[in-house]
């Protein structure tokens, strides 16, 4: 993870109050600082790592229901990725956050499913990103189709 | 001139909301810290109602104050000592 810029936590915190709408429950962040990721590396490498990472879950069959291999799982795996890859860089702790959203719409392969779901949040140097962390598929927040459905951000 | 005054205002005002939000206790987006709020509840999406909900009554929790209003215990009889092992 190429590191460098990074931004404080009352930073961060102004762009999920600035980013997603009213009434979105944001955990406590415990760090000073954070790293915002580089939005070229989670293209060029990171988010191919992560399908590949997705791809060998299928493989083994992981099953999905009522078990870890569920979306909360897969986020969490997704945060534990940026989190060793920041570890390795000597960075801050990641921009990163895992995300619980109402599936009102269509996203990332993943169809409306009118039920609770769990994507992941990246604030890039683009901007901040919603990941479906099964696919890869990214969005920017603002383009993100379920964006004001979003219930909680999850820091640590 | 009072253009640039006014953007000094705005920014003043800017950095002293962002001094009131104590980033290490939960927050709200469009509200801050929830401990900001005593006494209220912020209601966020998450307790918004399924449709298929049925709305919640609240009468078997309405305290009547019935313990106050009940007759006095009768006087206790002697307690025995606990028993010994």
């Amino acid at each position: 993870m190429p590191s460098g810029r990074t931004v404080t936590a009352e930073q961060l915190w102004q762009e999920f109050d600035q980013s997603l709408p009213a009434g979105v429950w944001v955990s406590p962040l415990e760090s000073r600082k954070y790293e915002v990721i580089s939005a070229k590396w989670m293209r060029q490498e990171f988010l191919p790592s992560l399908k590949q990472q997705m791809r060998t879950f299928w493989k083994e069959g992981v099953p999905e229901d009522d078990t870890a291999g569920n979306c909360n799982g897969f986020a969490l795996i997704c945060r534990l990725m940026l989190s060793l890859s920041a570890m390795d860089a000597h960075a801050c702790t990641p921009a990163t956050a895992t995300v619980i959203v109402h599936q009102e719409k269509a996203f990332g392969g993943l169809s409306a499913t009118k039920e609770d779901h769990c994507v992941e949040f990246v604030l890039t140097d683009e901007g901040p990103w919603i990941i479906e962390v099964q696919s890869g598929a990214y969005a920017k927040l603002g383009d993100y189709p379920n964006r004001e459905t979003i219930k909680l951000v999850s820091v640590h | 001139m009072k253009n640039m005054l006014l953007t000094l205002a705005g920014l003043a005002s800017a950095s002293v909301a962002l001094a009131q939000v104590d980033t290490t206790r939960p927050m709200v987006t469009g509200h801050g810290n929830v401990n900001a709020h005593p006494q209220t509840v912020i209601v966020t999406n998450q307790t918004a109602p399924s449709p298929g909900d049925a709305p919640m009554t609240l009468e078997k929790f309405v305290v009547t104050g019935s313990l106050i209003k009940a007759p006095a215990a009768p006087a206790k009889a002697k307690q025995r000592p606990p028993a010994a092992g």
